[in-house]
């Protein structure tokens, strides 16, 4: 029974690829859209790559090979868990199939089991988005052994596990003592972001830190084994082939996972059927205020945004990097400046920034997942005396109202603390605000033509829904692909900055002929579904 | 107020609905009824416009539901048999949001009277989610009154209500009526088919076996007695 559930939930998540809206998808779709990903996924492993190919020479010279798998571990450990930490609770205890399951003759803990083995397939595949790269590098510049990449294979396959402890741990944490707390959305979104930026912080300082104990010679060890022993021992075990390390490793990633899950199976069928209480909250009669149809709806829109802390967070990560980035110049302004001299960026720094705030509105996906949202409620929306247009933009109206304010605020705050002249102020303002337009718009369509209204979990259509995945790479590969045309075509003709306003110029047209395509196609589609 | 002539609709080589046609008069109760997977839900769907069909015409007080779904839209009110509704808002946000939509004039009274009625109003402040399904009935019930609406459209609206919330609402279908609108609803409930509807229609294999005024298609027998042996079950 555990399998069959595994590979229902499992289908449940990937069908979005195969079938869409009831119906088989074309070839030549499945196709389109995995290029799409794997264009995305490219390029981010890309920049793993470029990382590992920088840090691999002056570990391996200065006899610290061990160091450049720390660093591995490391990112890994620290990707999985920014990226399941608080899916798993969602995907545990408030999946909407959970009460007809316990109500089977199933035992709970096969339940519980088959949604973790689906979990740890996504803690996989996350982890070889750094580990494979950091495989490649490895064996392409001959530091490795036969016996090193067996040891290798193995140990990142319990690499995952470690930071699964940890997403099971804070699931249990969750489902005991988040009925009991007020304002538990606000606190999860604020823990998330906590980690998230503890995450950003690692790795834009990682590398530096892991240079500054290498030239501290022989007391690097030492440091790494009071701080971070897991990652010292997946560091020996691989390149030393060491038995001992090895030992150790597999009890750090076995052992919290071991307990995690006894954890869990003693508990899960106690607190799946205690029942949930919440709070009574009474109507206080205020006068209720009116808006517009488009704004109503709009509203809608954004109360559904923060209705979930996971959803704000998985649809919203790039206004997060975008306010981060913002700040990091105003506290950290001279680094910055060193570091895009250092990386041979010959760019004015207020080009950069336009360019970083464009780039992480890839990450604002909640479009792409907002018809897929409405799920067995869409029948409202479709009843109502409302022309389908409206109520499509009013999704990329909720997208701009959400993010588009905070957006303006980094671009100003940016330039003010680069000391950007009016002329770049205007760039790195209009950038970005072009890019989340597009993006918004790109969104409702590719949720238009992959739409999921069956989901089990909101979590599978808002943060690994394949129209999210689909909008998210084929953004980055766009901004890739305008960037690399520049260089090849362009570069002698005109500046960067006013290739930015042709840049700005071609969102404005992509936007518009999907503004275009949303009111006579998209309208069409909607009314179909 | 209500014409469907000739309503044809497939789900691939299936015909769902055949050939259905059906007139409701203003001031008239329409009773529709037959087994699960007869078209009752399919015909309602679109009735409402919210599904599209593959022949016939649909009528609303004298629109055009395929040529002008916004009009048609505008003077019904739709109530799904499974109430599915915004379960992130709270009950009364919910309610502002159907207000904003039908434009509703004087929403804080009106809100308050149907949410008194059904006794809902202590918890309209909760979120939906923590709404058992005959609170989620009662809302949607709410929010279908709020514009006043012409004709109502209701799939199985009794699921779920208590006793006393059922009969307002047979009160309340009743009053339409009587002001001039007109209702079109399904039910399994054979007996308050019988005593609440001016009108009933039969649906068989998506084909109507019969409609007409109650008195006529039930003649002596009782509704139940007909409509087994519509189905050949007796």
């Amino acid at each position: 029974m555990t399998w069959r559930l595994f590979w229902l939930n499992l289908w449940s998540q990937f069908s979005g690829f195969l079938v869409s809206n009831g119906k088989r998808t074309k070839l030549s779709k499945i196709l389109i859209m995995l290029c799409l990903l794997g264009s995305g996924v490219g390029a981010i492993a890309l920049v793993f790559l470029t990382t590992f190919q920088m840090i691999l020479d002056p570990f391996f010279d200065a006899g610290a090979g061990w160091l450049y798998f720390a660093f591995l571990g490391l990112a890994s450990f620290g990707l999985s868990v920014v990226s399941t930490i608080f899916m798993a609770s969602a995907r545990i205890f408030a999946a909407h199939d959970n009460e007809a399951l316990l109500a089977m003759p199933i035992k709970p803990r096969a339940i519980l089991v088959s949604r973790v083995l689906v979990l740890l397939v996504f803690e996989y595949v996350t982890s070889m988005i750094s580990t494979v790269p950091a495989l490649m590098v490895w064996v392409y510049y001959g530091y490795s052994t036969g016996p090193s990449i067996a040891m290798f294979c193995l140990m990142c396959l319990l690499l995952p596990l470690m930071s699964f402890a940890i997403s099971l741990a804070v699931a249990w944490g969750l489902s005991k003592v988040g009925p009991k707390v007020p304002y538990k959305n606000l606190i999860t979104l604020a823990i998330a972001v906590v980690i998230i930026l503890g995450y950003i912080f690692l790795m834009t300082n990682g590398e530096r830190y892991f240079s500054q104990l290498l030239d501290s010679g022989t007391e690097i060890a030492d440091a790494f084994k009071r701080t971070l022993l897991p990652f010292y021992s997946f560091g020996r075990a691989i390149v030393d082939v060491d038995f001992v390390a090895t030992l150790e490793f597999c009890a750090w990633s076995l052992l919290p996972f071991l307990g995690a899950m006894a954890l869990l199976s003693r508990s899960y069928g106690k607190i799946m059927t205690e029942g949930k209480s919440e709070p009574r909250v009474k109507y206080d009669g205020k006068t209720l205020k009116h808006s517009s149809v488009m704004v109503a709806f709009a509203k809608k829109e954004i109360a559904l945004f923060w209705s979930n802390p996971m959803i704000v967070l998985n649809t919203s990560l790039g206004t997060l990097f975008a306010v981060v980035g913002a700040f990091g110049l105003v506290f950290q302004r001279n680094e910055i400046l060193d570091y895009i001299t250092a990386m041979k960026i010959d760019l004015p720094a207020p080009a950069v920034a336009a360019i970083f705030f464009a780039f992480v509105t890839a990450t604002i996906t909640y479009t792409s997942s907002s018809i897929s949202l409405e799920g067995n409620s869409l029948w409202i929306a479709r009843s109502m005396p409302v022309p389908t247009r409206t109520v499509l933009l009013s999704k990329v109206l909720a997208q701009l109202m959400i993010n588009s304010p905070a957006l303006l605020f980094s671009s100003l705050v940016a330039s003010f603390a680069l000391g950007a002249t009016i002329d770049a102020m205007i760039l790195a303002i209009l950038v970005p605000q072009a890019a989340i337009l597009f993006i918004s718009f790109f969104g409702v369509i590719t949720n238009l033509l992959l739409p999921k209204l069956d989901w089990i979990n909101p979590m599978q259509v808002a943060k690994q829904g394949v129209p999210v995945l689909i909008v998210m790479f084929s953004s980055i590969s766009l901004m890739f692909a305008l960037g690399i045309f520049y260089l090849v075509f362009l570069q002698r003709m005109m500046s960067f900055e006013a290739y930015l306003y042709v840049c700005v110029g071609v969102y404005g047209l992509l936007s518009l002929a999907m503004y275009a395509l949303i009111s006579t196609w998209g309208v069409k589609v909607f009314e179909r579904l | 107020m209500l014409i469907i002539e000739g309503l044809t609709k497939s789900y691939g080589s299936k015909k769902a609905v055949d050939n259905l046609s059906l007139h409701i008069e203003p001031g008239e109760i329409c009773g529709f009824i037959g087994h699960n997977g007869a078209g009752k839900t399919t015909t309602i769907k679109a009735v409402c416009g919210i599904l599209q069909f593959d022949a016939g015409s649909i009528t609303i007080c004298g629109s055009s539901v395929e040529k002008d779904p916004i009009k048609c839209k505008s003077q019904i009110a739709y109530i799904p048999d499974n109430p599915d509704m915004y379960t992130f808002m709270p009950g009364v946000k919910y309610l502002n949001f159907i207000a904003d939509v039908y434009k509703v004039k004087g929403r804080n009274k009106k809100i308050k009277k149907y949410a008194d009625m059904f006794e809902l109003t202590d918890d309209l402040g909760g979120l939906i989610s923590s709404y058992s399904h005959g609170m989620k009935q009662k809302l949607a019930l709410i929010s279908a009154l709020l514009h006043d609406p012409k004709l109502m459209i209701m799939d199985e609206p009794f699921v779920g209500l208590d006793p006393k919330a059922s009969r307002k609402v047979k009160d309340i279908m009743r009053e339409k009526c009587n002001e001039g609108g007109a209702v079109f609803f399904s039910t399994h409930v054979l007996e308050v088919a019988e005593k609440l509807c001016d009108k009933v229609a039969v649906i068989k294999g998506g084909k109507l076996s019969a409609y007409g005024k109650m008195e006529e298609v039930r003649g002596d027998s009782s509704l139940e007695q007909v409509f087994f042996e519509l189905e050949g079950s007796l």
